[in-house]
């Protein structure tokens, strides 16, 4: 499994803290809340994915993503149905390729459930284990929207900790387990996404379409920077440009993005 | 190897008077094999007494592992005549003359036992020695590795005549578990008695047939044998039916999974759409068998045998209903652990006499099952135009389940994604 046991995590977390008084508060804020929430969820590492802060969100561990072998992958809604009840394509209409994160391995490799990039938020399927290629995903992206803070995780270590900005009241970012579906470079990197903007799963509760597509949360840079680790989205994780420009060089598609309040 | 026609004249003598009997060929344990041979049909070659009537255990609860002429007057209670105190002597002459192996040894082929059960084979629940038309050999115990055996079917006294028929098996087994575990169970289907006893007249308990089983590859003797009565069957229809029973199995009744076929349903075409009964002017006589099958996944043989699966996989099963009687009959099948929506073809069935009709449904293995075994039993029943019923009559098929874990670990890491150059459109 991965070394990715949110116990140990906190850990080294909280050692690199202590290297900077400032990054320590701010690590030690972020990471106490996603170690309370892992502890509270009440589930046992590799056994059954933790909850987060009584969201219905659940993180797989450890992290599988699921990345589609051919042109379709069908969706079943149980590995009992008898035919599939739809079908997704890959590449997906943005040139990605189309990958899932695992919700569930427990019949890989025959069967994986998995989240779904479409509305609901958080609907999941299982698909067939000989239609997609099974990765290891060591990258955990946490954004915390009462504390407005993204925290990138590898492995066990914290790569990234960083304000975001987040949907104001009216356009809440949606909470729950989510994944990267997609990464797009902008044509004009100081535009309003920044340099790069990554598809998230979510989708606004509140926008069923936005700017031409279809309400779909991304995670992006911006050309204000002010913005940054406030409410101010019409749903959409913000943060700076030199952010999310490292977190494009590492990232992978399938990456899982917990969201929580 | 085969008998001696010298050993099996000896056990002629012996086999003549019990249902059930069996010989081996064991040296050092002689003295013992000569009083338990009468009583058994299982033949352990470790040979000790105690192995001896472990396999005995397999039966019909005749404990019996030492006291010579009890056995074989225990052997004739169990098997429900008179005949079974055939003296202890010709037991004894039986064991005597089936000598070639060493004690102790457990060599290939040799380390199992056989049952005689009807057609469906109930696992382990002892031999029935009468048996209605059509029965099947079941093989447990023996050796891991690929099994070849020969079954052989010789009519005897006093339904003596007609013409001696042989079937060949084999099978395969990745583990030996224990002595019980159920290696094979090949049908003797009612087209074969029919042959063997054709111009025959049966006796009042129907056909008493000698049932001789070889299974190649062994040491000293691997001869196991039977009495039993076969019933005669209700209308040469029933042999049709159990012919394309037969063939929906394999490529012959005596080789289970030889063959495969795409799962789906299908029914025979019986003769006539009538009733036998009708035909004949005959009383009605209602009666039906199931043979249930399973494989792993769609492709592979569809087999009796235990399979093995792992926790993820699906196991397809196909139950093939025949009609054995001389009515037609509205066949009902019952399987509640087929997934929902899988059974085909779903609802009554009519079959006519000599038809049958062929189900097929899947399970997935969604959990591991208590103690990694997964039974399924399939359950017929049948109605007459005129209201009666038959059946239920069950099939089960076991698989053995074990459950493997995902090494996220060991899978190929994920790379950073490429780019898209692509304006964006989230919601900002």
């Amino acid at each position: 499994m991965i070394s990715l046991h949110p116990a140990s995590r906190v850990r080294s977390a909280a050692l690199s803290a202590s290297r900077g008084r400032r990054w320590r508060s701010l690590a030690i804020l972020a990471l106490s809340l996603v170690a309370a929430l892992f502890v509270l969820s009440g589930t046992a590492y590799g056994q059954a994915a933790p909850r987060v802060a009584g969201a219905v969100s659940s993180l797989p561990m450890p992290q599988v993503v699921a990345r589609a072998r051919g042109t379709i992958v069908s969706l079943y809604q149980s590995p009992s149905s008898k035919a599939p009840y739809a079908v997704l394509r890959s590449p997906t209409t943005s040139g990605d390729p189309l990958v899932f994160l695992a919700s569930s391995t427990s019949l890989a490799p025959y069967w994986v459930r998995v989240y779904l990039p479409m509305r609901p938020n958080e609907s999941r399927a299982w698909v067939h284990g000989s239609a997609v290629d099974l990765l290891a995903d060591d990258y955990l992206v946490h954004a915390d929207l009462t504390s407005r803070r993204l925290v990138v995780f590898h492995g066990s270590q914290v790569l990234v900790s960083a304000p975001v900005g987040v949907g104001r009241s009216l356009l809440p970012t949606p909470s729950g387990t989510y994944y990267i579906v997609d990464l797009l470079k902008q044509p004009d990197p100081t535009g309003t996404y920044g340099p790069y903007a990554f598809g998230l799963s979510a989708f606004s509760d509140v926008l069923s379409s936005f700017g031409g597509g279809p309400g779909e949360i991304g995670l992006h840079g911006t050309d204000q920077p002010t913005s940054v680790g406030a409410d101010v989205s019409h749903g959409c994780l913000r943060v700076s440009n030199a952010t999310i420009s490292e977190l494009a060089r590492v990232l992978p598609l399938g990456t899982p993005v917990i969201i929580s309040r | 190897m085969r008998a001696t026609e010298d050993r099996r004249a000896s056990r002629r003598d012996i086999s003549s008077q019990p249902d059930v009997m069996s010989g081996r060929s064991h040296r050092a344990a002689a003295a013992a094999a000569a009083t338990l041979a009468a009583v058994l049909i299982g033949v352990v070659p470790a040979s000790t007494a105690g192995a001896v009537a472990h396999s005995n255990g397999n039966g019909k609860g005749n404990g019996n592992g030492a006291a010579n002429s009890a056995a074989s007057n225990a052997h004739g209670n169990r098997n429900g005549n008179g005949n079974g105190a055939s003296s202890s002597s010709g037991a004894a002459a039986s064991a005597s003359t089936a000598q070639g192996s060493n004690a102790g040894q457990t060599p290939p082929g040799n380390n199992g036992h056989i049952q005689i059960d009807e057609l469906v084979g109930d696992g382990g629940k002892g031999n029935d020695p009468h048996v209605s038309c059509g029965f099947s050999v079941s093989f447990f115990g023996y050796d891991a590795g690929t099994q070849h055996a020969s079954i052989t079917l010789t009519p005897w006294a006093p339904t003596r005549g007609g013409t001696s028929a042989t079937l060949a098996a084999s099978w395969t087994t990745a583990t030996r578990t224990s002595g019980s575990q159920l290696d094979d169970n090949v049908p003797v289907l009612p087209s074969v008695i029919a042959s063997a006893f054709a111009g025959v007249a049966p006796a009042h308990n129907g056909y008493h047939v000698r049932v001789e089983v070889e299974v190649t590859g062994s040491q000293g003797s691997d001869d196991k044998f039977h009495m039993l009565w076969v019933a005669p069957c209700a209308s040469s229809a029933a042999n049709s039916a159990a012919v394309a029973a037969a063939a929906q199995l394999g490529s012959s009744a005596s080789t289970p999974g030889s063959s495969s076929s795409t799962p789906g349903s299908s029914a025979s075409t019986p003769a006539s759409p009538s009733t036998a009964a009708a035909a004949t002017g005959a009383a009605p006589a209602p009666a039906l068998t199931i043979v249930k099958t399973e494989r792993v996944g769609a492709t592979g043989d569809f087999v009796r045998r235990p399979v093995r699966a792992t926790v993820g996989e699906q196991l397809q099963y196909r139950m093939i209903v025949a009609d054995t009687g001389n009515t037609s009959l509205n066949v009902t099948l019952a399987d509640s652990r087929c997934d929902a929506g899988t059974l085909s073809p779903s609802g009554p069935q009519m079959v006519a006499p000599g038809g049958s009709v062929t189900f097929t449904c899947s399970h997935v293995l969604v959990v591991l099952p208590a103690h990694g075994r997964f039974v399924n039993v399939a359950e017929a029943s049948g109605t007459t135009p005129q209201g009666a019923s038959v059946g239920p009559v069950r099939s089960r098929v076991l698989a053995h389940v074990t459950a493997t874990e995902l090494r996220a670990k060991e899978l190929t890491p994920a790379k950073a994604a490429s780019p898209v150059v692509k304006a964006a459109s989230f919601t900002g």
